[in-house]
């Protein structure tokens, strides 16, 4: 660490010091929760501080008997929730090194419309009738493409032409439908959110793993803020990148300072070279679009700016930019990985692209995927030039009113997607998986050749490697996940657990821990996390203390935590209205030191009634 | 002003395919002028077979500005407005007329 740094540090921690009574002094609390006298196991305890920008979580062992060591002194609220129960709260005021024992008691929900609204996204959805597959599928894929549909910002009822306008501004926003579709979404969530309760019976039961894990956020941002992608950097900071505001965010855990960093003007209009379009209001007001992020051994970030078409280096020590065009025909630089030659890899997605970048050389080449097909092949040539024409009417969607994918009744069929990448530990080649076409891709890093397989799941997103060398992929559009061989070229699939059958998950991202090889994988429309052994095969699940907690990539910092940002678009629809960083710590933060004692029984803190609306 | 470029730069880019969607009228138009050649005069068969011509290619738009042929959106069951429908026949019959008259002049043997 510079000394300029250690010096900024010691001001920033100094002044959080002053202002707040000393942040990162634990003190401890212990208790119970419980109902009626029996213990409520899995219960999620939060403490929540004074200003409501940190919030410290652990779940109840099968006892009911928590123990959470709160990195925040002085007046809190803390919180018990668990599912069919209401919230219960308490006000207190703890010291650094103090501690306090609570007991909580939950009262069962039973009036109907509480309940429902204690539910998950996933719930609320089950109440909607899709008329077809074709709908459903469309709607898993491009409705939930960027936020939860089904909580409580998007669920309120709302009459057949509020909808349409809805779903009209969601195409303007890059939902691929076609008129159809658009016309049957339209219609079934007009009729399946008309304000009356669901009565889904969720399964939850109690996993002893909860008993160890604690979760961390860290509010940052404003209701506007769209953290899209979260990466640790060498001296285990998180950093954020805003893509709505052109700003990256960095958070010391330690002591709680957030700062910002913006990024360096372009001559371009706002929303990039996508200025024809209409991005969320609000939201969208810069120019480059910082999407995902990787750092460097020499400890530079590597930004892909997907609105400017530009890539970026950040140099954390000196808090220096540099930009690098692209080209404006190579649209949407989407996520980014660093192999062991330092070259920097990174899919771009809306023209069916990857990018390889040479840092020494500062040599740029664009490597164009197969088409997948005739429509997708239009695609990939007409839609740079469309968007070019677009921008000369800023933000009126003109390619709306030109695309194939509305006329030709193609949909995101009309595209092909590379989102996700990855380097191969083992051979150093280079994965993508392509979201709309359903297939992943091998680049050689040295010949450039490609080879595409077909998926058996739908939706492959964003994937990684394990040490091994097995290639891992979220399947999105079919809440699954799927283990690739590149030796053997066999897939396994797994489905991912829910809870209840008619409910469904959109994984998102995933990740694989290098040091025990768990598969950590997003789930999106529950509000839970997964980790999936590879081993027993068997997923453990992790409810997120936080209603509407939309994952995107998962990364893993040095203590132990796994981390990403709450990016629901937009920011304001999570619960509290803003976003923030989550690290979970699946064993705690302090190792074996405030584990509760040992899981002798097993409970389940939600009810199971065999009930459906 | 903006809105009207907009729509104009649209259905410039579109023409291909609204000549496409207009194929069966585009035939007819042509069997017409072919057919009545005996008894009507040149201009009077241009004009007509264009006004066949412009039902099937005259757009609708909806709620982008997406055009598509005014008789495949009643066909699809969209809603159509009758004067915006009876205004696009107009102006795509006039700018038919207009552009096929000239073609046809420069390709006349004046012209060679």
């Amino acid at each position: 660490m510079s000394h300029r740094r250690v010096l900024s540090r010691g001001l920033s921690a100094a002044a959080t010091a002053l202002a707040a009574l000393g942040t990162a002094q634990a003190g401890t609390l212990h208790g119970t929760v419980s109902s009626g006298g029996q213990p409520v196991a899995g219960a999620m305890v939060t403490a929540i501080d004074a200003s409501e920008k940190r919030r410290d979580t652990v779940y109840a062992d099968a006892q009911g008997r928590f123990t959470l060591s709160v990195d925040f002194a002085g007046a809190m609220t803390v919180r018990a929730r668990a599912p069919y129960f209401r919230d219960e709260t308490r006000r207190i005021s703890l010291g650094a090194e103090a501690s306090s024992t609570l007991a909580f008691s939950l009262e069962r929900l039973s009036v109907a419309e509480e309940l429902s609204a204690s539910l998950p996204a996933s719930a609320h959805l089950s109440a909607l009738a899709w008329p077809n597959q074709d709908s459903r599928s469309a709607f898993i894929s491009q409705c939930n493409y960027c936020h939860q549909v089904g909580n409580a910002l998007t669920r309120g009822p709302r009459d057949e032409a509020a909808w349409k306008t809805t779903v009209g501004r969601m195409e303007g926003y890059f939902a691929l439908l076609t008129p159809s579709q658009a016309k049957e979404i339209t219609n079934v969530l007009a009729k399946g959110f008309d304000g009356k309760p669901v009565a889904a019976v969720e399964n939850r039961p109690y996993q002893p793993e909860l008993s160890h894990a604690k979760v961390k956020e860290w509010v940052v941002g404003d209701a506007m803020s769209f953290i899209h992608d979260t990466d640790v950097g060498q001296e285990d900071d998180l950093y954020g990148s805003d893509e709505g505001h052109d700003l990256i965010w960095r958070l010391d855990r330690h002591d709680g300072h957030i700062d910002q960093f913006r990024l360096p003007d372009i001559d371009l209009p706002e929303g990039g070279v996508f200025s024809g379009v209409q991005l969320p209001i609000g939201v969208f007001t810069g120019k480059h679009g910082p999407h995902s992020m990787a750092q460097a051994k020499d400890g530079r970030f590597w930004i892909t700016n997907a609105l400017s078409s530009t890539l970026a280096s950040f140099d954390p020590a000196t808090k220096q930019f540099k930009l690098y065009e692209l080209g404006r025909t190579h649209l949407y630089p989407h996520t980014v990985r660093i192999d062991k030659e330092g070259i920097v890899w990174f899919t771009i997605t809306a023209s069916n692209e990857v990018g390889r970048f040479d840092p020494k050389t500062e040599q740029f080449t664009a490597i164009r995927l197969p088409h997948n097909g005739f429509w997708r092949a239009v695609s990939d040539y007409a839609f740079p030039y469309v968007l070019k024409i677009a921008a000369w009417f800023p933000k009126q969607n003109l390619q709306l009113a030109v695309s194939h994918h509305r006329w030709a009744d193609q949909g995101r069929d009309a595209f092909a997607f590379p989102y996700g990448i990855d380097v191969n530990p083992s051979d150093g080649s280079i994965w993508y998986a392509k979201l709309y076409a359903h297939k992943i891709g091998r680049i050689d890093p040295r010949t450039l050749e490609i080879t595409e397989f077909d998926t058996p799941l739908k939706g492959p997103r964003r994937l990684r490697f394990d040490p091994e060398g097995n290639l891992w992929i979220p399947a999105f559009d079919e809440g699954g996940l799927m283990k690739f061989d590149p030796r053997t070229r066999r897939f396994e699939t797994y489905k991912l657990p829910l809870l209840a059958h008619n409910e469904y998950e959109v994984p998102y991202a995933l990740n694989v821990n290098p040091k025990t090889g768990d598969v950590w994988i997003t789930s999106n429309m529950s509000d839970r996390v997964f980790r999936f052994d590879p081993k027993s095969k068997t997923f453990v699940t992790y409810a997120m203390p936080t209603r509407v907690t939309w994952l995107r990539d998962l990364v893993f910092a040095k203590d132990g935590g796994v981390c990403s940002s709450s990016s629901n678009l937009p920011a304001y629809g999570i619960e509290g209205g803003l976003a923030s960083f989550v690290c979970l710590y699946p064993d705690g933060e302090h190792e074996a030191t405030d584990k509760p004692a040992t899981v002798t029984a097993s409970a389940s803190a939600a009810p199971i009634r065999l009930v459906k609306n | 002003m903006q809105t009207f470029l907009k729509v104009v730069t649209i259905v410039v880019l579109m023409a291909p395919l609204l000549a496409i969607y207009g194929v069966p009228f585009i035939v007819s138009a042509k069997l017409f002028h072919s057919y009545t050649v005996l008894w009507l005069r040149d201009r009077t068969r241009l004009v007509f077979a264009c006004g066949i011509a412009s039902l099937g290619v005259a757009p609708a738009f909806d709620a982008f500005w997406a055009p598509k042929s005014i008789y495949l959106r009643l066909f699809d069951g969209d809603p159509v407005n009758p004067g915006s429908a009876a205004l696009s026949i107009a102006v795509t019959w006039i700018v038919l007329t207009l552009t096929v008259g000239a073609i046809v002049r420069m390709r006349s043997p004046e012209h060679i």
